[in-house]
């Protein structure tokens, strides 16, 4: 049955972006055929090629913006105004639905980017312009290689491409821990915002706190490891440390929303 | 007498407001219950709770033997005092989403009262007058073959003809070992169906008997009883 939530869910985030996703790719298209049309005298033609560029690249910009509203107007709707007295009645944890949520907001934003990605590759690429990207993608990493080494570079790549997916994770479950607390409020989406900053400032504080402790006073670092230290032990002590703080912030993030979903619900 | 739904001190706060005080009730099977109070008395209070919207303060409910949670709302089918419809689904839409989420929903009974009320299958939610809006949450509530219905001022806000009707539906579609809860201060309307009725009143439980156990005791109709009680 779990499998119908993620179905219901899917249907309807992608109710809104598949339109979307299908007006930018037509729109790319068109874009690159415009491109193949002869420079015009009156400059007339220039403008029209400039306008539908212009319009895909805004396109591009907009599915992630409408992506991101999209998964948060969705966990709101659903869950905490009126739609929330029948999904909070199904026969689910409260955690189901938050992490159905979430996985699905996840796939949505990760959807975007292969989206966005595929109307460029319509829009500019050519097969000079394809090489020079792998020549560009091909360079940096052989810089990168001979820095560290081969298994180290590997690592390092899935290490990053951890840390995005674990942001996106944090970032979205920090939206819905605001809507969770600020629903306790009589004007929810100002309790919302309000819990956003607030949720902010005590990051900021926090990480700077943090970062000034380590930095500066050097305070948890063994002397031993600051004496061998070299590029790739810090820079992979860097990544390693935002993992681990991307990953509790989605920890806590995610036990607030749960707890105030399932003990604090307020539906009014 | 089996008991469908049982609470103990049932306590619920909010802030400062008492919202129910120390409630004990026993529910039987196959009963047809009126939960009637004046506004603000606690009836929505207590519907949320055993329908797993709030959790108690203190005090324990149980319905079917279970503590409130993923078992009580396989059997529980809930109308809430608020349109929980989802505006841009369409009537179809929402009963295939009652059929992938409970495994009690009747298509058959939903479809036959949706043709009763000439109400279109294809017509998006939000096209649909707000009383026609009722009508389909009562039918997709109605439609499950559940052991407790909780229905939460089905009656309030529609016309004296569409609440005929809904009673209509209500007595029709509900299981005779089912039992139906139902919260209003509408009573004149609803006292002809009722087998029990529960007196609500400032958080806490004031009667709780048979209507015939009302009628016999005070030589008085329900509706005159709840009056002379609650007068201001």
């Amino acid at each position: 049955m779990l499998r119908k939530l993620y179905k219901h869910e899917f249907a309807s985030l992608y109710r809104i972006l598949l339109p979307l996703y299908g007006v930018l790719l037509g729109l790319s298209v068109l874009t690159r055929f415009v491109s193949f049309l002869p420079k015009g005298e009156s400059g007339v033609l220039d403008f029209w090629k400039g306008l539908v560029l212009s319009l895909s690249i805004m396109l591009i910009v907009s599915i992630f913006v409408v992506g991101s509203v999209v998964i948060v107007v969705r966990f709101y709707q659903n869950m905490l105004s009126k739609q929330g007295y029948l999904t909070n009645t199904l026969p689910f944890k409260t955690y189901n639905h938050i992490i159905c949520k979430l996985i699905c907001g996840v796939v949505v934003e990760i959807t975007n980017v292969i989206v966005a990605a595929g109307s460029l590759l319509i829009m500019l690429g050519t097969k000079k312009g394809l090489t020079q990207i792998w020549n560009v993608i091909k360079g940096s990493y052989i810089a990168f290689r001979e820095s560290t080494s081969t298994a180290t570079s590997i690592v390092s790549i899935i290490e990053i491409a951890i840390i995005g997916v674990l942001s996106l994770i944090s970032g979205i479950l920090m939206f819905y821990a605001c809507m969770a607390i600020g629903q306790q409020f009589k004007n929810k989406i100002l309790g919302s915002v309000i819990a956003y900053f607030c949720i902010y400032a005590v990051i900021q504080v926090i990480s700077t706190a943090f970062i000034t402790t380590v930095t500066v006073l050097g305070v948890g670092i063994p002397e031993a490891w600051v004496e061998n230290a070299t590029i790739t032990t810090v820079s992979q002590g860097f990544i390693i440390f935002l993992m681990f703080v991307q990953a509790i912030q989605a920890v806590v993030y995610y036990l607030i929303t749960n707890y105030f979903l399932s003990k604090k619900l307020n539906l009014e | 007498m089996d008991t469908i739904l049982e609470c103990k001190s049932l306590t619920k706060k909010f802030k400062e407001n008492t919202a129910l005080n120390d409630v004990n009730l026993s529910i039987g099977k196959g009963r047809i219950v009126g939960l009637l109070g004046p506004n603000g008395s606690g009836k929505t209070t207590f519907i949320k709770i055993a329908a797993g919207l709030l959790t108690p303060t203190s005090g324990d409910i149980a319905i079917g033997g279970n503590f409130v949670g993923i078992e009580t709302k396989k059997i529980v089918s809930y109308l809430p005092d608020h349109n929980f419809l989802t505006p841009w689904m369409t009537v179809e839409g929402m009963i295939k989403y009652f059929e992938d989420f409970y495994e009690d929903f009747s298509r058959e009974r939903a479809e036959k009262m949706l043709e009763n009320l000439s109400i279109n299958r294809k017509s998006k939610i939000k096209t649909l007058s707000k009383g026609t809006q009722e009508k389909v949450a009562l039918i997709l509530v109605m439609s499950r073959r559940a052991q407790l219905y909780l229905l939460d001022e089905p009656i309030a806000g529609v016309d004296p003809a569409t609440r005929d009707y809904i009673l209509r539906t209500i007595l029709s579609n509900y299981d005779g070992d089912a039992t139906i809860i139902i919260s209003t201060h509408l009573i004149s309307d609803v006292e002809q169906v009722l087998s029990d009725v529960i007196f609500i009143n400032n958080s806490q439980v004031v009667l709780c008997d048979t209507v015939d156990n009302i009628r016999d005791t005070y030589g008085k109709s329900v509706d005159e009883y709840f009056r002379e009680v609650f007068r201001c």
